[in-house]
């Protein structure tokens, strides 16, 4: 994402956009993301279950007082409506669907050349990101806590003082957060 | 249904147009839609936004904000045909803008609905505007400028109204005093 320096929003870090001409230009939602063509409509994410049920060979985990979805959606509540556009595109970009499963299938199981469209490509982003970060999704519940923490003040910020440098902090953090965090996909918990 | 607007924001130097757009271009990076400011010149004011070439411009994704400058303004003009789903901020439009608008002029603003861009064509008074822009935009910005709607009488839609906003901004003690006009 190209951002413009810190020093760009420096002379109106304090200023809130309450004007009526920047009210009336940001009124209602808008396209955030190009359409994309595809043969057939996206399936819709599939609801994840995490904390269901503990897995019979896991150690009995520690009792939270919300899921994992729920915390996050805790999380969310928090952000304005306008900042609330944004962190949910984010997560659609991690979250596996079957879908995207299929796609992914159809490149490593193909016995002849298969023609890579640009869902592919978007299919395998996901499963190479989370490749990248396997090893990292079982973390300790004080590393799961470190992360939190720049989590919660990176929104406190954010909510102060909305600029894009912290919009992007947070989506830093938050994909930091995400993978401790094992909601991306129930096969994944699995592994 | 939300309907795109053409913006003309009206000022002469020092009346702070530049500051007032940092918050109009922080409040569409918040949301995730791209900003694109052109210009024909460096401006020292857009020194911390990335540059890029005109053929650059349909690669942005969302959420970015660049700045195209140069003095081939129809070729970058033209490349802003491929700008969707966001602002885009033409500075100091008269370079861009003769007194008859161009065809390239033309098809970004009757496009822009179809492509979901705002677009503000920044100007320093009422005389650098030409007759036509003032009869298809949806609002006017008014700073402090150096002549008066007067001149643009017949071309002004909501004429009345300009003028009222127009004197209380001069009347405005205030040195970057402003008003808005929703034309139509």
């Amino acid at each position: 994402m190209e951002l413009p320096s810190r020093d760009f929003f420096a002379e109106i870090e304090n200023e809130q956009t309450t004007d009526e001409f920047i009210n009336e230009l940001n009124e209602d939602t808008r396209i955030v993301e190009e359409p994309e063509i595809t043969d057939e409509p996206e399936p819709e994410p599939e609801e994840i279950h995490l904390d269901d049920e503990p897995e019979p060979d896991q150690e009995p985990k520690q009792e939270r007082f919300c899921t994992y979805d729920e915390e996050a959606a805790l999380y969310v509540n928090l952000l304005s409506d306008s900042q609330k556009v944004f962190l949910p595109k984010l997560l659609e970009k991690r979250i596996i669907t079957d879908r995207d499963r299929d796609l992914h299938d159809q490149i490593e199981n193909a016995t002849g050349a298969v023609e890579i469209t640009k869902e592919h490509e978007r299919a395998q982003n996901k499963f190479e990101f989370l490749e990248d970060y396997k090893d990292n999704v079982e973390l300790s519940d004080d590393e799961k806590e470190t992360i939190r923490k720049p989590l919660a003040a990176c929104l406190q910020m954010w909510q102060s003082s909305p600029s894009p440098t912290y919009a992007l902090l947070f989506a830093v953090v938050t994909v930091e957060f995400s993978r401790a965090m094992p909601f991306f996909s129930k096969d994944f918990k699995k592994k | 249904m939300r309907i795109n607007k053409v913006s003309l924001v009206l000022g002469r130097r020092g009346t702070g147009k530049t500051y007032y757009i940092k918050k109009v271009i922080r409040s569409f990076l918040v949301r995730m839609l791209k900003v694109l400011v052109v210009d024909t010149l460096d401006h020292p004011s857009y020194a911390g936004v990335k540059t890029i070439q005109p053929s650059g411009i349909a690669r942005m994704r969302a959420g970015d904000c660049c700045r195209c400058w140069g003095s081939d303004t129809d070729g970058i003009l033209a490349a802003c045909e491929n700008f969707k789903n966001g602002l885009l901020v033409i500075e100091d439009a008269t370079k861009f803008i003769e007194g008859r608008l161009q065809d390239s002029v033309k098809r970004l603003v009757y496009d822009s609905k179809q492509k979901n861009v705002d677009i503000i064509f920044i100007f320093h008074g009422f005389v650098a505007c030409p007759p036509a822009l003032f009869r298809i935009c949806d609002n006017i910005l008014m700073f402090k400028t150096g002549d008066t709607p007067d001149v643009r009488k017949n071309d002004l839609p909501a004429f009345e109204e300009v003028v009222k906003a127009h004197n209380a901004v001069m009347a405005d003690k205030n040195p970057y005093a402003h008003k808005l006009v929703n034309v139509y």
